[in-house]
């Protein structure tokens, strides 16, 4: 069979299989029937694990074992002990620190990447992805050389004069480790979003917000944020959300200072008290879902005022 | 024109040049416009019209020279602080605000205390026929309306210039004509000076008072709409602006001082005072300002070539010919007076014209 027609036979196959399953689409069965390994995969992978936890987090915990019975102690023991109290409020504002760090060097970024375009653009874009291509683990490793007591920053800060050998700051193994690598792994899901929809905002727009005798900051909050904000929410959505939840940087910059998935995984895997480790899960998961859904009402809120 | 010239210059170029890499965008421009004025800038793409006026507006930092605005040299100041109101090609309005939000952005910027601006925005949507519109959401207008608004803003904060970046350019034909006499009307009522970029030169020749031709970054020709179709001073000029036939042969003095062109249909007078020495410079005459009549009559006082009729367009209100001289072909526009003396193709014809009408267009 020449190259030719069996180019043309498949196009006709492909042709019949499209249609054969457009047609089967507009059925009941179809419709579902196509949303099925979809609806599997997540039941498998989310809702069935997560039913399991919801379940363990009130179950006893009975000598190492999940016990029989239902109880609130543990969800009454995370949030009564100061320690966990502490590593949840530790754990938000953690969270914080990185999207509002994030969206302070996302934006410009962003916005350089989309208005400068050319070569600089694409530095921008291929800079911020570039840290994805690597291992978090190998990166957090890479933080340790910088952010130690004798590390680059310090030794050159020392080396400066800014401050003395025994002066230096400490950078590693606390919550100032944890922000800094956690605002550098989370940086594209900052950028991305924003480059997103500074693409679809007009140039003119703020030349004609200059040109009305708007400034920079002005033309920023007035015209920039507002038409910007799908993008920007997006973006501080998933910073803060991911955050939240994130575990290896944590784990490996942050030495003694614990966040909550530190805590539950140390639970789960150390002490063996699945139910209370169950309970801390939920409560992130509760924490993660007001967040959200606080966000979105403002954000729609914001939306109604400002007409975008 | 009711205004009163003459009582001021509002904007001034001084030698002004922009570079962008290699390429010069601006090429040494000098150019004034007075209190009131309206002066297009006309050119084709890239002749750097839109760069001359983005540097009045401060989107642009000119590489040379200088640029006041009312006296005052505001080459270094930065966009916000400079007193122009720009109309965009594309009108760049707000698309999260009303048309009410959008005229009161800039008054809000000088500081307008609200009542005066609610006043003011809606004097000035009365003014450009959008009485009633401070509520509308600006993507639900009309092109035409958008631009109406796209006006009203700028006008709105009282700039000391006008600037207009092809404003009626994303508009069809008909609309553009009727918002043409609008903006005249506006501009002059205001007697708000105008800098007003098109690459349209009917529009040009419709709206300004004064047109500067571009080419290449410079200024070709700047003055009256009238004299620059009348007397084109450079033969891009010439060819840029109305429709013009250019003819051949070589340029000599005669002894008594008049300039001839040599064709080989016998000689003819050039309305020029001298022959340029270098011989550079074409001859043209404009379409209309010829007639194509029977070749047994003659005028003695006018110029007249010999032709034969290839192609005859009947328009109307004008019959326009192409006719054959010589292997070269001239297109004549004759106004249809008497339907009778319409030639037919194939036609025998002299074509005639008056020696004021010999145009010498310098290289």
């Amino acid at each position: 069979m020449s190259q030719r027609r069996f180019t043309a036979e498949l196009e006709r196959v492909n042709g019949r299989l499209s249609a054969l399953v457009r047609a089967y689409r507009e059925t009941r069965l179809g419709k579902y029937g196509l949303l099925a390994p979809t609806l599997v995969s997540v039941a498998a992978v989310m809702v069935f694990p997560t039913a399991i936890l919801v379940s363990y987090s009130f179950n006893p915990y009975d000598s190492g074992t999940v016990g029989v019975g239902v109880t609130l102690a543990h969800y009454l023991r995370a949030f009564t002990t100061p320690l966990y109290q502490e590593t949840l409020f530790r754990t938000l504002w953690i969270a914080a620190a990185v999207t509002a760090i994030d969206f302070v060097l996302g934006f410009p970024l962003a916005y350089a990447a989309v208005r400068k375009g050319g070569w600089v653009g694409k530095l921008i874009v291929i800079a911020t992805l570039a840290p994805l291509t690597i291992d978090l683990v190998v990166r957090s490793f890479g933080w340790f050389i910088l952010l130690n007591g004798s590390g680059v920053i310090n030794s050159t800060l020392v080396t400066l004069g800014i401050v003395s050998a025994e002066n230096t700051p400490k950078l590693l193994f606390n919550e100032v480790g944890i922000v800094i690598g956690l605002a550098h792994v989370m940086l594209p899901f900052m950028v991305f979003p924003i480059i997103n929809v500074l693409h679809t905002i007009p140039h003119e727009l703020e030349e004609a917000a200059r040109n009305l005798g708007a400034n920079r900051a002005t033309t920023f909050t007035r015209v920039l944020v507002p038409l910007a904000l799908p993008g920007i929410s997006a973006g501080v959505l998933i910073t803060f959300v991911v955050s939240l939840a994130s575990y290896v940087t944590p784990a490996l910059l942050g030495g003694g200072v614990r966040v909550i998935p530190v805590v539950i995984t140390e639970t789960f895997t150390s002490t063996s008290n699945w139910p209370f480790a169950s309970a801390l899960s939920m409560i992130l998961i509760a924490v993660a879902l007001v967040v959200i859904v606080g966000y979105q009402r403002v954000l729609s809120r914001l939306n109604g005022v400002g007409g975008v | 024109m009711q205004r009163a010239a003459g009582t001021g210059v509002a904007i001034e170029y001084e030698d002004v040049t922009k570079t962008f890499g290699d390429v010069t965008a601006v090429d040494e421009i000098s150019f004034e416009v007075e209190d009131g004025e309206l002066l297009a800038l006309l050119g084709p793409s890239g002749s750097g019209k839109t760069t001359t006026l983005r540097m009045l507006a401060g989107f642009e930092t000119p590489t040379n020279g200088t640029i006041s605005l009312a006296g005052d040299d505001v080459t270094r100041v930065p966009t916000h602080k400079r007193d122009t109101g720009m109309v965009f090609q594309d009108y760049a309005l707000f698309p999260h605000m009303t048309v009410g939000e959008n005229v009161a952005f800039g008054l809000e910027r000088q500081g307008v205390p609200a009542a005066e601006a609610q006043k003011r925005i809606e004097e000035v949507l009365a003014l450009v026929d959008l009485a009633g519109f401070a509520d509308r959401d600006p993507k639900t207008l009309s092109g035409g309306q958008q631009q109406r608004v796209a006006t009203a803003r700028a006008i709105a904060i009282e700039p000391e210039v006008l600037l207009m970046d092809e404003p009626l350019g994303a508009l069809d034909k008909r609309l553009r004509d009727q918002l043409e006499v609008e903006l005249t009307e506006i501009q002059d009522d205001l007697g708000i000076t105008t800098l007003y970029v098109t690459h349209n030169q009917e529009e040009a020749l419709t709206i300004a008072d004064r047109i500067a031709v571009m080419n290449e970054g410079r200024i070709e020709q700047i003055a009256s709409p009238m004299e620059v179709y009348e007397e084109p001073a450079t033969e891009f000029v010439a060819d840029f602006i109305g429709d013009t036939n250019f003819l051949e042969g070589d340029l000599r003095e005669s002894a008594d001082g008049r300039v001839l062109l040599e064709t080989t249909d016998g000689d003819l007078e050039v309305n020029s005072g001298t022959a340029p020495a270098d011989g550079s410079g074409r001859v043209f005459v404009r379409p209309e300002k010829l007639t194509a009549h029977d070749p047994t009559t003659t005028a003695e006082t006018q110029n007249t070539l010999p032709g034969r009729v290839d192609r005859r367009l009947f328009l109307g209100s004008k019959v326009r010919y192409f006719v054959d001289v010589d292997g070269t072909q001239v297109v004549v526009d004759e106004s249809n007076r008497h339907a009778s003396s319409i030639h037919d193709a194939g036609d025998e014809v002299t074509l005639a014209w008056s020696v004021q009408d010999t145009r010498l267009a310098r290289g």
